[in-house]
Parts: C-alpha cells; structure tokens; sequence
C-alpha cells in the first residue's frame, strides 16, 4: 500500500519534471520583447553604405560579412541597389553548349541531345529559368519541323504529356533534375515532354527551373521526323534566360 | 620489316588527321554573372537617374552579349516570379518609357558588349526620366544575351544563354500602404514543426520592399521563438506568399510543444507603420503521452503481479 502510493507519487513528480522541461526549456531567443503597448525590436545593425551614383556597387566578396544595404542618392532620385541580404546577391549561370548539332535526321528515328544548366550562385529570394525559341526548327525555304504534340497529341509550350513513340514527330524539350528538385512539376513524370515557347507566335515565355538554390539541371531536346518531311537542314535558336525572383 | 614500316606510316598519318579535324563547335559553352540581382529606384520628375551593374564573363570563352529590356508584372496567383509581358501588350507608355532606358559602358549608349575570358565589366543603366513624366511604377528586368554563331551544315540549335536583373522604378511615388492579408497555422498540433501561412497585400500603386518576423510566446508569455522572413518587394496592387530566407515556406523548426502558443507577426515596410497580426495554436505531443501512458500501465502491471506473486 506505501509502496503504491509512492509510486502514483513518483509517476506525478515525473509527469510535472516532462511538462516543466516542455513548456519552461526554450530560451528567450528573441532579440526582441513585447507587451500589449509595445514591441522593442533588437534587431541587426545595419550598415548603410553611400556610394557615389555613377560608381558601380562593389560585390559583397566576404559571405559571412555584415549585412549591407546599398542605398544613395542623386538628384531627385533614390536608389537601393541591394536588399539586407546574409548572403552573396549576385547571379551566375551557365550552359554547357553554345550549340546542339542533331546531325542528319532520318525519320521515325529520334535524335536526343543533353545540355546542362548550372545556376551557381543566386539570391537569397531564389530565381526562375525562362526558355523559348525564336521559331521552329526551320530551314532558308519555310519548311520547318512542327513543335511535337507528345504522343496523345496534347502537349503544349504549357502542358507536358509523355512522348516515348517512334511514330510522334516534332521537336520538343524535357527538364531532368540532377541535384535537386529546380525543374517544374510538368517533368516530374519521366518521359514527358513539351514544346517550346515560339517567340515567334508571341507565346509567353516558359518558367522551367524555379529555385531557392543554386542547382543543375540536365535539358534534353529531341527531334523526329516524320516519311513526309523535307529532306533539308533546319535550324532555330533557343533561348534561357535566368533572372530572380522578387 | 616492310609490313611494320607501313602500319607505321598509316598509324601516323590517321594521327595527324584526327589531330587536324576541327573540334564540334558545340564545345564550349557560357557562364556569366551579373550584380546586384534587383535595383530599386524611386524618382521624382525630372530625373537623369543612373546606377551601376557589373557583368562578368565566368568562362575561358570570349562572349558577345547584347542586351534587352523585358516589362513585367506580378506573377500569378501570389508569386513571386516575374510575369513576362508580350509585345503583343505593351502600353504606348511602357515602350516609350523602355525606349528612354539606355546602357552605357564609359559614358557611351552601347548595343553590344563584348567581354573577353574572365573580364568582368561596369556598366551604367541611365534613366531619363522627363518632367512631363507620369506618376507610375515600371518594372523590367535587363536581360545579357550572349550571341554566337555557328552554322553547321546539318540541323541544329543555337543556344543562347540569357542573364538578368529586375529593376523596379516608382516615379513620383505617393502613398504606401500594405496589409496583412492572412496570417494562419493549424490550430491544434501534436507535434512540431510548425508552418505559417503569411500573405501581405500592397493596396497602393507604388511597390513596397518588406521585410519582418513572428514572434512565438508560450501559455506564461515568455518569448521562446523567433522565425525571420524573407525580404520581399511587393509590386503596386499585388499580394505576395511571404517565405523564410532560402526557404519555400515559414517553418518554426520546433518539435516538442506543449500547450497553447501564441504568434505574433511583424511586417516591416517603407519606413511606414509596423504591421502586426496574432494567431495561435495548441499543442499536445498525443503520441509521447500515449506512449508515457502505455509505460505507466505497463509499470502498475508488472508491479501488481510482483505483488501477487
């Protein structure tokens, strides 16, 4: 009977040392305090660095340094040319081809060709990839290979849809993740393709990679032709564009 | 002995082939960087504004780059990716305010700019901005392309690789005003962490830059949380999903709660007033009770049968 009623007050004392260490362990971390009339905001110092207008701001070089914040003025004009930012602002970008030669093509015989884009360093806000073309791969006398439809005839420079056959024709690109989840949710399915944003045919411009952080991403470009093509050369350019996010 | 000579002979002149074959033109490629990512500028008419970009050539390759200039707006539904105009809708104001947009590279108006292998470049971007200027805000981003060009006797693609900047301009701005439009998290959890949801609304005609935190209390009001957000710019009459820095969303990175929290939410924006809202939630770890409760019953069990026996 002691025995039990010791236990009942052990097993008390337990449950009151779990629920003090959950709700009393977390430290005031806030730099701030705050009752119903007042918040007192510690915050970071902030270092306003005023910088000539013609001069060009000067790249933070040390990414642990202070937090900088570029603001100046000229004459009847304020600019702020960097937020408050921890980390490097700058943007770097880079593709692994200044061409993709798909060789002679033959029909019903798909030709795929890789790139690679590398985003290696970018804001803290994040950043999108936009691609399109100028037109469809076309040669110096208006014959030109169409932008595919996918197999089911409804992939678009918006929507992706799988294209695997031999027998669908057409040029058209797949976004492959290598380090990362940057490429958009129209590729997370393997196999799926979409044409490209024909600037053209004034459509808008495709978001294919949107990130926080500096990725790779593989870009795969496929062609097939169909019995009835022209046998000719064709070419176009394709175009990505990196730029952050707001 | 013969025999060995030719073999010789051929094996040299295929080597002296291979080496003189030209290399794929696809070879080498482009790595640019440019800096800073966005400039913001606020000018009252008239106005020659100018500020400096820096543009570097990261490869081994001599790189050609012209430059255009792409109009925007807010992207759709509360993101915050840039929305692409087409030629097809710009405004007669948006092309003639473009057209007074100019590069200069030493105080000369350029359309192209050449960077030889890791050359890095200040350029100038001159906004004139004339008396009879309207009050509005212009957003664009300046966007590097690289120009090559290859022509191989087969078919191809021209890869063009294209860098930018967002330049956001408020000319004669006015007023700025904002608010919290949503502010929520479950109300009942069982465990952490804890994911907000924060939408901030510019209801004025002039972009905002913002920037803020939430502060999370326990049941005795002490502060036991701090989670920062990312510094955003909200475009005129746009909302945006506020995010943590590097982070797609807000997540207090908390997981053993107990109890009832309060957060509070801190919005700063344009020296303007501090917006804040609270929300608040409860907490119970269901399954480390259930699992003390299970080890409690377990204890009584084996203490009755010692008991018993």
């Amino acid at each position: 009977m002691i025995f039990s009623s010791r236990l009942k007050k052990l097993s008390l004392v337990s449950a009151l040392i779990v629920i003090g260490f959950i709700v009393f362990r977390n430290q005031t971390i806030a730099q701030s305090a705050s009752n119903k009339s007042y918040i007192m905001q510690g915050g970071e110092i902030e270092q306003k660095t005023l910088i000539n207008p013609i001069e060009s701001p000067s790249k933070p070089s040390d990414k642990n340094s202070e937090k900088t914040s570029n603001i100046y003025f000229g004459e009847n004009y304020q600019v702020i040319s960097e937020s408050n930012q921890e980390d490097s602002q700058a943007l770097s970008f880079s593709i692994s081809n200044n061409l993709v030669d798909y060789g002679k093509l033959t029909p019903a015989n798909p030709v795929s060709r890789i790139i690679d884009l590398t985003v290696s360093e970018s804001p803290s806000r994040g950043y999108s990839v936009f691609t399109f073309e100028n037109n469809e791969l076309s040669d110096a006398h208006n014959n030109f290979i169409p932008d595919t439809t996918c197999d089911n005839g409804t992939c678009s420079e918006i929507s992706s849809a799988l294209w695997s056959s031999n027998l669908s024709f057409g040029f058209g690109y797949r976004c492959e993740n290598t380090d990362g989840s940057g490429c958009t949710e129209d590729f997370s399915e393997k196999g799926y393709f979409k044409q490209f944003a024909n600037e053209s045919k004034s459509e808008a411009y495709q978001i294919i990679i949107n990130d926080l952080n500096s990725r790779k991403a593989k870009i795969e470009l496929k062609a097939n032709i169909s019995n009835t093509q022209t046998k000719s050369s064709y070419s176009n350019s394709i175009i990505f564009i990196a730029v952050p996010n707001l | 002995m013969r025999l060995k000579s030719k073999i010789f002979l051929i094996a040299s002149v295929l080597i002296i082939i291979l080496l003189f074959i030209p290399k794929d033109a696809n070879a080498s490629g482009y790595s640019l960087s440019i800096y800073p990512t966005t400039i913001r500028i606020k000018a009252n008419s008239p106005a020659i504004v100018k500020t400096g970009v820096i543009i570097k050539n990261l490869s081994d390759n001599t790189a050609e780059l012209s430059y255009i200039l792409k109009p925007f707006v807010a992207g759709n539904n509360n993101s915050d990716k840039v929305n692409y105009l087409l030629y097809s809708d710009y405004t007669s104001r948006e092309a003639k305010f473009l057209q007074r947009v100019k590069i200069l590279e030493e105080d000369q108006p350029v359309s192209k700019i050449t960077l030889s292998p890791k050359q890095e470049k200040n350029l100038t971007i001159y906004i004139d901005v004339p008396k009879e200027e309207e009050s509005k805000d212009h957003y664009f981003s300046l966007v590097f392309l690289t120009q090559d060009k290859n022509n191989p006797d087969s078919t191809y693609s021209q890869i063009v690789e294209g860098i930018g900047i967002n330049v956001l301009i408020s000319i004669n701005p006015k007023e700025y005003k904002a608010r919290i439009k949503n502010f929520s998290t479950s109300s009942f959890i069982s465990e952490g962490p804890v994911k907000f949801n924060v939408e901030v609304e510019n209801t004025e005609q002039n972009f905002i830059n913002s920037s803020g935190y939430i502060l999370i209390t326990n049941i005795f009001g002490q502060n036991i949380g701090k989670v920062n957000l990312g510094e955003r710019s909200i475009l005129a009459k746009s909302t945006v999903n506020m995010s943590n820095e590097k982070l797609s969303d807000i997540i207090w990175k908390e997981n053993l709660l107990l109890g009832r929290y309060k957060a509070k939410l801190i919005i700063n924006y344009e020296n303007s007033p501090t917006l804040i809202k609270e929300t608040a939630f409860i907490s119970i770890p269901v399954r480390q009770i259930i699992i003390l409760t299970i080890i409690g019953f377990f204890v009584i069990l084996v203490r009755k049968k010692l008991k018993t026996s």
